[in-house]
C-alpha cells in the first residue's frame, strides 16, 4: 500500500516538475519523449523514494493521501493531451492535399496561424489554381506570358535589385493593382477577346 | 484487379497491436499498398500493417467494404461518407495516417476535405486552438501578415 502511495507521489513529483516549464514546451516535450524514457524516469524516482522511505515518518502519510486523487486527475489530463493532435504532425503531402482544398480566404487565415503554415500557404501552386479559376477566362496567353516574364525579371537580381524571390502571390497583387486592369474588368462585359488575342 | 465478390478469397491483415482482421480480397485491394502485395503474390500469410492500429484498421475496412460494393449508388455513398467522417479529431488523424500509409486515395480525399471544411471560415486563433498549433509569430510579424492579406478582403 505504502509502495503504491509512493509511486503515486513520484508521479506527482514528475508531473509537477514538468508543469514548472512553460506549457507549450511541456506539450512538445511530451510528444518528443518516448514512453520508455518516462517509464525509466518514474522508475528511478520510485526507487529513489523507496530508498528514502525510512525518512518519511508516519505523520506524513495523511499528507500523501490527497495527492493520490490529484494523480488520478493529472492522469486524465495526460490522456486528453495525447488525443490533441496538431495539424503539423500530418505528412507533407497530406497537408498539401488539405491546403489545396481551401478557398483563398481559408488559405490566408491558415497563413496567419504560424510561420511554417505561412510559408506553405504562400506557395505558388496553391494560388495558381485559384488564379486560373477566377481569372483564367480573362487572362489570355499574351498576358500570361507577360506575367511570366515579369516574375522571371523580378527573380533576376542583376537586372532588378531584388534578391528576394517574388512569388505569384506578390506579382498577382501588383498585376491586379494596375489601374487599367480593374475598370476594364468591370465596365466591359466581354474583355475576353481583348486579352486573349 | 477485377475479381467479383463471389470468387474473392479472404486476406488476413494484422494491425500494429496484433489484431488480425479477415477481409475479402476485393475489399482489401482498394488499398493500393495491399493491392501491390496481392499482385506480387505476397499476401498468403497475414499481412503485417505496422502503422495501423486495430480500431483504425476496422474503420478503414468498413469504408473499403462500402466502396467496394458495386450496388451502392453515388448518392448513397455520399451520404454514407458524410456520416463516416463525423468523428473526433483523434480518430480522423489516425484515419488520415492509415489512408496515407495504405494509399487509399478516395479515403484520403474524403478526410482531407473534412479537415479543410473544419478550417473553412475560422479565425487563425480558432484554427490554432482546434489543431493545437503554437503561434510562433512576433506581434510585428503578425501585424505584417495581416497587412499583407488585408487587401484581398477589404
Amino acid at each position: 500500500m505504502i509502495f503504491f502511495l509512493i509511486s503515486c507521489f513520484s508521479f506527482i513529483l514528475l508531473s509537477k516538475s514538468m508543469s514548472l516549464k512553460p506549457f507549450p514546451l511541456w506539450k512538445r516535450g511530451m510528444r518528443l519523449l518516448p514512453p520508455c524514457f518516462l517509464g525509466e524516469l518514474s522508475g528511478f524516482l520510485v526507487s529513489w523514494l523507496h530508498k528514502s522511505r525510512r525518512a518519511i515518518s508516519l505523520s506524513q502519510v495523511p499528507l500523501i493521501m490527497p495527492l493520490k486523487k490529484m494523480s488520478l486527475t493529472s492522469n486524465a489530463e495526460n490522456v486528453a493531451e495525447e488525443s490533441e493532435i496538431s495539424l503539423l504532425d500530418l505528412p507533407e503531402l497530406t497537408l498539401e492535399c488539405i491546403l489545396e482544398r481551401l478557398s483563398p480566404a481559408g488559405l490566408c487565415s491558415v497563413g496567419e496561424v504560424c510561420s511554417s503554415l505561412r510559408d506553405r500557404c504562400r506557395s505558388d501552386h496553391l494560388w495558381e489554381k485559384h488564379m486560373k479559376q477566377k481569372w483564367g477566362r480573362v487572362i489570355g496567353d499574351a498576358v500570361y506570358r507577360e506575367w511570366q516574364w515579369y516574375i522571371a525579371s523580378r527573380k533576376r537580381p542583376n537586372l532588378l535589385d531584388r534578391s528576394k524571390q517574388q512569388g505569384l502571390f506578390e506579382s498577382l497583387f501588383s498585376i491586379w493593382s494596375l489601374s487599367w486592369f480593374r475598370p476594364k474588368m468591370e465596365s466591359t462585359s466581354k474583355p475576353v477577346e481583348f486579352f486573349a488575342s | 484487379m477485377s475479381l467479383s465478390p463471389s470468387t474473392s478469397k479472404m486476406l488476413s491483415l494484422k494491425s500494429s497491436d496484433g489484431k488480425v482482421l479477415e477481409v475479402e480480397e476485393h475489399v482489401a485491394v482498394l488499398c493500393e499498398t495491399i493491392k501491390s502485395l496481392v499482385e506480387d503474390g505476397c499476401a498468403d500469410s497475414p499481412i503485417p500493417l505496422a502503422n495501423v492500429d486495430g480500431a483504425t484498421l476496422g474503420n478503414v475496412m468498413e469504408w473499403c467494404k462500402k466502396h467496394a460494393d458495386q450496388k451502392a449508388s453515388a448518392d448513397d455513398l455520399e451520404d454514407w461518407d458524410a456520416e463516416f467522417v463525423e468523428r473526433d479529431q483523434g480518430e480522423l488523424y489516425h484515419l488520415i495516417m492509415a489512408a496515407n500509409y495504405l494509399n487509399i486515395k478516395g479515403l484520403l480525399d474524403l478526410i482531407c476535405q473534412k479537415v479543410a471544411d473544419m478550417i473553412k471560415g475560422k479565425h487563425p486563433e480558432k484554427i490554432r486552438e482546434i489543431f493545437n498549433i503554437e503561434n510562433d509569430f512576433t506581434p510585428e510579424q503578425q501585424e505584417q501578415i495581416r497587412k499583407d492579406n488585408s487587401w484581398a478582403f477589404e
